[in-house]
């Protein structure tokens, strides 16, 4: 009996090897040996097309005293800031109060999720006609008497946040589905509980929605941190990292494709790496922490 | 039985996973891949149709059976990263002779010297795009499509504000129209750098160049310094402007180049800045829409210059030290310089080729698009020409050029930083390997 278990064990772990093989292999080859080859890159003074004379730590060297690099990581923790706190609060207290409604949820969970479809290059110039001084958004705030709300959306001193309304309003959907599927995991019986226990439903939302959907949670808070220090696309396609909204990818992207300095970049690059492995490594203890 | 089936499943997906990228057709040889940076549809078609009617020639004096594959879209960005692969196109077109410097020191490019001596290419071409052709003593591009900046204003706004175009020489006389604009509820002068941060530079082109054309030149070359008075001057007359709102309202940099392209067109703005190839919008206008359009140099700001054209290269075609068919892909260039080609430039209303063209040739043309090559080859005939930014100067202080800009204007930055910070950048490409190529104005 015995033998016969660990024999299908054996079994199990070799399809599980072979399934995983392929993956391992597009992995490897697509990401990691081009890893190898951007952090050789970082110690090089390559302009992209060209030999890569090694110059050692020069780039990081020059990173720590470039004033852009330095209001390029302000400005992805500004944007992270901002993914932390309303599109997780937004997805979260709409998904729970979606998860009660017995009719239409499938549907107005369908509405919310469209946007997560739409690619960023048709949403991005959409939303940068809204933002149009002359007849966007500003002409309809103008018309309800809300002059103070009628701004230059994309001018430096807002871009960043207008961008980042937009990305939001692209991602929220998604998180509000997988907040849904986790709501829909939760016994009822615990609310049922709870109710004769007389708990509001605050209460509710506190001790039993928010432990039963924790790891959950979890997942999506260190999703929006590592993908908030590499994301590009809403910001290149509203305002190319123009004053006011450059981040690292949009820095990173200029220097390897416009400036000729793909060493610069690929020390940019290495960095934003490091810091998402910090950052997986401190939210890594902050959880074991909150386990234990 | 159910293993093979798992694990003739996994090949199949591994199979897949490896190979989903490398099962193009074999296009190795016959095949010429030509890629343009043109976005336009139209822009596209004609030079997929010149090229074309190329290689058919080709083919049929030399009994050879070649394909042009012409592919559009291709800017630099994507460019650089096909010539740092395996994927390079054969013909393909950079966009200034700053990028022609950095690939051809790295060895990147055919030497088209023996094509372009047979073909003659010294005596077709302008001297000073023939200069343009060469580095290190070899010509490694052709010069393509010259195109320099100037100012198109309104016909009927001018008539209405007692305005005449001829007589707007001097500083006094255009702030005099753009505030006349401005108190009868005109857009001085549009401009829309959001979405085409590169639009900023577009008017720091004309105001650098109307500067001082040798100091801009001694300041690429390092002789002298962005730091000068002259250059803070010219920065504080812009943000002058801008403060004003003569500029856009003010709103230059929040403005797409479409916003800016429908005010002019709807009779909101007094003036529009743009190159020579505004014509890709103006010439698909209503008749009556492209009537009221009229074309004029930037007014002088100084006593330093008159009126000239900010100068540049529309592109530099090169071939790829690559290629398998260097004779065909020089022949394709070569091809370029013909008088005929032209025609289907012209009409398109694309950039044409930096040589003497028969007069005959703008004949036909919208009134305001030969006028504009009235006044192009005028200022050209004339050596009134100056330097656009994209075209000459060092990359990295071209990109803060524009950039930086918006931060004066918005005063997050003085003055002073950002010129000091243009200087810095300059010498450290210089120091770099930067090789400046400006032809002499004079």
């Amino acid at each position: 009996m015995r033998q016969e278990f660990s024999e299908r064990v054996r079994k199990e772990n070799r399809i599980a090897f072979f399934s995983v093989i392929p993956v391992f292999l597009f992995h490897f080859l697509i990401v990691v040996l081009p890893s190898f080859n951007t952090v050789y890159g970082s110690l090089t003074n390559w302009n992209g097309l060209g030999t890569k004379d090694f110059i050692g730590f020069g780039n990081y060297r020059e990173l720590m005293t470039d004033p852009n690099f330095l209001n390029a990581i302000g400005n992805n923790l500004r944007w992270m800031a901002m993914f932390l706190v309303f599109p997780i609060l937004f997805g979260l207290l709409v998904g729970y109060v979606l998860s009660r409604v017995e009719k239409g949820r499938v549907a107005l969970r369908a509405m919310y999720f469209l946007p997560y479809v739409i690619s960023a290059a048709i949403a991005g110039k959409i939303f940068a006609a809204f933002f149009n001084p002359y007849f966007g958004i500003n002409v309809a705030f103008e018309s309800l008497g809300l002059d103070f709300l009628a701004k230059d959306w994309l001018a430096p001193a807002h871009a960043l946040v207008s961008v980042a309304m937009v990305d939001m309003w692209h991602w929220w959907g998604f998180l509000l589905v997988i907040f849904m599927s986790a709501l829909q995991q939760i016994d009822p019986m615990l609310y049922e509980s709870a109710e004769v226990e007389g708990a509001n439903d605050i209460q509710k939302i506190w001790f039993i929605t928010l432990p039963s959907i924790k790891q959950t949670l979890l997942f999506i808070i260190l999703v929006t941190m590592v993908w908030s220090i590499g994301t590009f696309d809403y910001v290149w396609v509203m305002t190319k990292g123009g004053p006011g909204s450059e981040i690292l990818s949009t820095m990173l992207y200029k220097n390897a494709l416009f400036k000729y300095r793909a060493g610069y970049a690929c020390s940019l690059s290495v960095f934003q790496t490091l810091l998402a492995f910090l950052l997986f490594a401190v939210f890594g203890a902050v959880r074991k922490r909150m386990e234990d | 039985m159910k293993k093979v089936l798992i694990l003739t499943l996994v090949f199949v997906a591994a199979s897949g996973f490896v190979f989903a990228a490398g099962g193009g057709e074999d296009e190795s040889g016959s095949v010429i891949e030509v890629a343009s940076s043109s976005t336009a549809e139209g822009n596209i078609a004609v030079q997929r149709q010149i090229f074309g009617q190329l290689i058919d020639e080709y083919n049929a004096a030399n009994g050879t059976a070649y394909e042009v594959k012409f592919v559009g879209n291709q800017g630099m960005d994507i460019i650089n990263t096909r010539m740092s692969s395996n994927d390079k196109p054969d013909v393909f077109l950079l966009d200034s002779p700053a990028d022609v410097h950095q690939y051809a020191s790295d060895g990147l490019l055919l030497d088209l010297s023996a094509y372009a001596e047979a073909d003659g290419w010294k005596d077709v071409l302008f001297n000073w795009a023939y200069d343009l052709s060469k580095s290190d003593g070899k010509v490694v591009t052709l010069p393509y499509g010259y195109e320099g900046m100037v100012l198109w204003y309104n016909k009927n706004i001018m008539k209405e504000l007692n305005l005449v175009p001829e007589e707007i020489d001097t500083l006094a006389e255009y702030e005099d129209a753009l505030r006349k604009a401005q108190d009868a509820g005109y857009i001085p002068c549009m401009l829309g750098s959001q979405d085409w941060p590169w639009a900023q530079e577009w008017y720091l082109s004309i105001l650098y160049s109307y500067t001082g054309r040798d100091l801009v030149k001694a300041a690429v070359e390092g002789k002298a310094s962005w730091t000068d008075p002259a250059f803070r001057k010219t920065v504080e007359l812009y943000k002058s402007w801008h403060d004003k709102g003569y500029l856009a309202d003010g709103k230059s940099y929040v403005l797409t180049s479409d916003d800016a392209i429908n005010a002019f067109s709807n009779d909101k703005a007094l003036f529009k800045l743009e190159g020579t190839w505004a014509p890709y919008w103006i010439v698909p206008l209503d008749q009556a829409d492209q009537d009221k359009i009229g074309v004029m140099l930037h007014p002088a700001i100084n006593d330093v210059e008159k009126p000239h054209m900010p100068l540049a290269v529309g592109g530099m075609w090169v071939v790829s030290a690559d290629t398998e068919n260097p004779d065909v892909s020089a022949y394709l260039l070569s091809g370029l310089l013909r008088q005929e080609s032209q025609d289907d430039y012209l009409q398109q209303g694309m950039d044409i080729a930096p040589m003497a063209i028969e007069a005959s040739r703008f004949e036909g043309l919208a009134p305001v698009v030969e006028n504009m090559w009235s006044i192009v080859n005028g200022a050209l005939a004339n050596g009134s020409f100056g330097y656009t930014t994209w075209a000459f100067y060092p990359p990295e202080t071209r990109v803060y050029l524009y950039e930086g800009i918006v931060n004066v204007l918005e005063e997050n930055i003085s003055i002073d930083e950002y010129l000091k910070e243009m200087q810095r950048l300059n010498e450290k490409e210089l120091a770099g390997g930067f090789l400046p190529v400006l032809p002499s104005a004079h």
